[in-house]
């Protein structure tokens, strides 16, 4: 391995590759900062241009795009409330409360220094467990996905200081919002009102725009901001980064975000926008102080933001080692290999071995060039709160509206977005968390389609779940889960009375 | 995004644009638009982006690609049926979009309407195990499923995707019991075979770099003749089922697009079905290049219509 890893760096480290992965990352951060477009997008729109590059090349290229996109997806979440892209909308919670409170510089530092070490753990992941892991993927089909599914949505309370029955209410609000659409097993429309709008369901995109960029446009106006109140941007070098108490609170969430944003990217359909909401709702749970959550706490930052990097890294194992892609970027990725006529697999050590350390040791450089490329750039992204509000909002509505469209080139993506603000406008301001929604939004329809093809599958016998090994392990999670919540619950009703 | 977001207003002003010069200047004065009505980075896009760039030479004007997703292709056929019919504006269609999500889902327009241009290609199209299992052929899986109703499960890349309903017409015509078990796309699916969690995949292009590395098995072939990347895999024909389906690649533009302007754009495609590059494109996702002509299109959608319609109305979802 030490001779694979030497000759990897060997490639990578080839100025053409090195161009090429700095141009990849340096784009990747560009397409996280801007809000709607996305890395599937992107690199499906640069693929044509890699035809006559070399397999290495374009290769490191486009993964450098990937994994570059969650750096910069951070930068409009914390800033201005708009998630760049889907893997950072967790990042709004907590990232944007901290800029509020003028804390902008740690919530970006702990992000690209969190995304750093969880692109860097992830990397060494997937030279060590490449083979062992890649059977994880194959391991998880849909019995196995739906109890990983349950155990998810029993961390839906956790996302919010809310009362369990408004929490409860938005979970179903957003299991609903799920369900919008095509049905994923018979086809049939349901829930569209006849609208062509709605045939494609509800999209994360401009959901998530409008609820939260576009809400945070109308609150501020309805604060009826002066021309010349803004948000303080922190002043000096000491306040831009984590200092040694964000370090110390973040570590944990850090190591943990990574461990599990690289074990769900390994599975099939595991991305990083369900690794980033998972970690949310783990460090809230296991936090000491989870009344913080949703104020501006650092662990809400530094788990989520390291969880979408790992991802990134883990879900090049099935696609390397398997030829699997687990989600859209990475079949555009075998795509790109097929169209060179690599076919990755468990094969690729033996057939081309430089192109394999090549791509795993250009992870390890680009994660090194966006560090440098991020950390540097925070003094001058927080200038951004200078503006006065009064321009900062309509800023914010512009870019959400030209974000939106984007991405389809679809008018009624835009219409869709700008309910979702109206909506989540009228939900902050009587006080409704908006967590449980997304988090249900997100895991409701794979928990449903999975659901139904394991029954599918097991002819309708729901005993399937509990049978099968990997099934049952995520059920007696969830119950845990569940039951430790109740005792807590009590326990936190109890005290005020004692 | 600058340029994409350059690209949908221009598209936005071409559609503004007066038809005033029409039948004054010679064909195409201006660029010639083709929606794509999925993602960019599928089969449909790579092969249409491939031959967008000798087509525009052959025209001398540019031929933009623009991906314009939604509704299952519903959106961009949408905005086709309300375009003009000056011969600038297209759409790249599956042969699904055009012969069975119509009838499921009644859209204001009709896609049978269109004026067909060309078609380049076939979709491959496939019946495949994973290497281990007991199946080495068709025949074996055929007996297996008689002896066991409705116990072998095959994944497919959705629901009322064209695989399904082929499926449909076999089960028919062989009376056999299959279940079919819809994922979000073809990858899915696939690795749902791979991993021993279905006994099967049937549909597109997914499985082919795991059948080209030996850890799949494909069985048959939906397709009239045999697959060019796979000479060895029969077809359902050869197998003594009377049923061929085949899902196109056909570009069309709005009804009444008039003849002269076809013919330019029908003329450079055909030409640029020789580019090199395309045909290395088509090779990698097993698109088969076969020609067909817009006649040949109108026969080809107007038969492979009525038996989707028959087959949906045989299995209930259709009255």
């Amino acid at each position: 391995m030490i001779d694979g890893l030497l000759e990897g760096f060997r490639v990578s480290l080839s100025w053409i590759n090195l161009v090429h992965c700095f141009l990849g990352v340096t784009i990747g951060t560009f397409v996280g900062v801007l809000p709607g477009l996305g890395p599937a997008a992107t690199i499906a729109l640069l693929l044509p241009f890699t035809y006559r590059l070399d397999v290495t090349t374009a290769i490191i290229f486009l993964a450098g795009i990937y994994y570059g996109v969650s750096y910069g997806g951070t930068i409009t979440s914390v800033l201005m409330k708009i998630p760049g892209e889907a893997a950072t909308v967790v990042t709004c919670f907590d990232g944007h409360e901290m800029a509020k409170r003028g804390r902008a510089g740690p919530a970006l530092g702990i992000a690209a220094f969190g995304s750093f070490i969880a692109g860097t753990l992830g990397v060494v992941g997937l030279m060590l467990l490449a083979p062992p892991l890649a059977n994880l993927a194959l391991l998880f089909g849909p019995v196995e996905y739906t109890a990983l599914m349950l155990a998810g949505m029993t961390l839906v309370t956790y996302l919010t200081t809310n009362a369990l029955a408004k929490a409860l209410t938005m979970a179903v609000a957003g299991l609903v919002l799920g369900t919008v659409g095509l049905d994923p097993i018979s086809g049939r429309e349901r829930f569209t009102f006849g609208l062509e709008v709605l045939s494609d369901g509800i999209n994360i995109g401009p959901l998530a725009m409008g609820l939260f960029g576009l809400s945070e446009v109308l609150v501020l106006a309805e604060q009826g901001v002066g021309r010349a109140d803004r948000i303080r941007p922190p002043r000096g070098w000491r306040n831009l980064l984590p200092n040694r108490a964000d370090w110390r609170r973040s570590g944990g969430p850090i190591a943990r975000g990574s461990v599990l944003g690289f074990l769900i990217g390994v599975l099939p359909g595991g991305g990083a926008v369900m690794a980033s909401f998972l970690s949310y709702a783990m460090e809230r749970r296991l936090s000491r102080h989870p009344e913080q959550f949703g104020h501006g706490a650092i662990e809400g930052v530094a788990g989520p933001e390291s969880a979408n990097n790992a991802g990134t890294a883990g879900a090049f194992i099935p696609l390397l080692t398997l030829g699997l892609p687990a989600n859209v970027i990475t079949a555009l990725l075998l795509g790109a290999f097929l169209i060179h006529g690599v076919t990755p697999g468990p094969q690729i050590l033996q057939t081309h071995p430089g192109v394999f350390w090549g791509v795993v040791t250009s992870m390890y450089v680009g994660n090194v060039l966006l560090l440098i490329l991020n950390v540097p750039l925070i003094g001058l992204f927080v200038r951004v709160l200078d503006m006065p509000k009064a321009y900062l909002s309509p800023a914010i509505a512009v870019a959400c509206l030209v974000g939106v469209y984007t991405v389809g080139a679809n008018a009624a993506d835009v219409l869709v977005m700008v309910i979702c603000g109206l909506a989540g406008y009228l939900l902050r301001r009587f006080d409704f968390d908006l967590g449980p929604l997304m988090l249900a939004y997100v895991l409701g329809p794979l928990l449903e389609r999975s659901l139904r093809q394991a029954l599918i599958i097991a002819d309708g016998d729901p005993a399937i779940f509990l049978t099968r090994p990997v099934s049952a392990l995520f059920v007696a999670v969830a119950i845990l889960i569940l039951l430790t919540g109740l005792w807590q619950g009590r326990r936190r009703v109890a005290v005020p009375a004692a | 995004m600058s340029s994409r977001l350059l690209i949908a207003v221009l598209a936005a002003l071409m559609g503004l644009a007066p038809m005033a010069t029409l039948g004054q200047e010679k064909f195409p004065s201006k660029p010639i638009t083709v929606l794509v009505p999925w993602s960019p980075g599928g089969s449909t896009d790579l092969t249409m982006r491939a031959l967008a760039e000798p087509a525009a030479k052959a025209l001398g004007q540019p031929v933009v690609v623009i991906n314009k997703t939604g509704g299952g292709g519903f959106v961009a056929n949408g905005e086709l049926a309300k375009a003009a019919p000056d011969g600038y504006t297209y759409v790249v269609n599956a042969s699904s979009t055009i012969v069975l999500a119509p009838h499921l889902r009644k859209p204001a327009w009709d896609p049978l309407k269109f004026t067909p241009v060309l078609s380049y290609g076939v979709y491959p199209f496939m019946l495949a195990v994973k290497t281990e299992s007991p199946f080495k052929n068709f025949k074996e899986l055929v007996e297996h499923i008689r002896g066991n109703p409705g116990k072998v499960k095959l994944s497919t890349s959705g629901p009322d995707a064209m695989e399904n309903l082929a499926m449909f017409m076999l089960q028919d015509q062989a009376k056999l019991n299959v279940q079919l078990v819809p994922f979000e796309g073809g990858a899915p699916a696939v690795t749902a075979a791979l991993g021993g969690h279905v006994d099967g995949f049937i549909g597109v292009g997914e499985a082919i770099p795991h059948v080209r590395g030996g850890k799949m098995r494909a069985l048959v072939t939906f397709l009239g003749s045999r697959m060019a990347g796979f000479p060895d895999v029969p077809t359902l024909k050869e197998q003594g089922y009377d049923i061929v389906v085949e899902s196109r690649l056909t570009v069309s533009g709005p009804p009444g697009v008039p003849d002269s302007a076809v013919k330019a754009v029908h003329d450079a495609l055909r030409k640029a079905m020789e580019d090199e590059n395309f045909r290395k494109i088509a090779k990698t996702f097993e698109v088969q290049e076969s020609y067909l002509g817009p006649a040949e299109i109108q026969a080809f959608h107007e038969r492979l219509s009525g038996q989707v319609r028959e087959t949906l109305i045989k299995i209930g979802r259709l009255k």
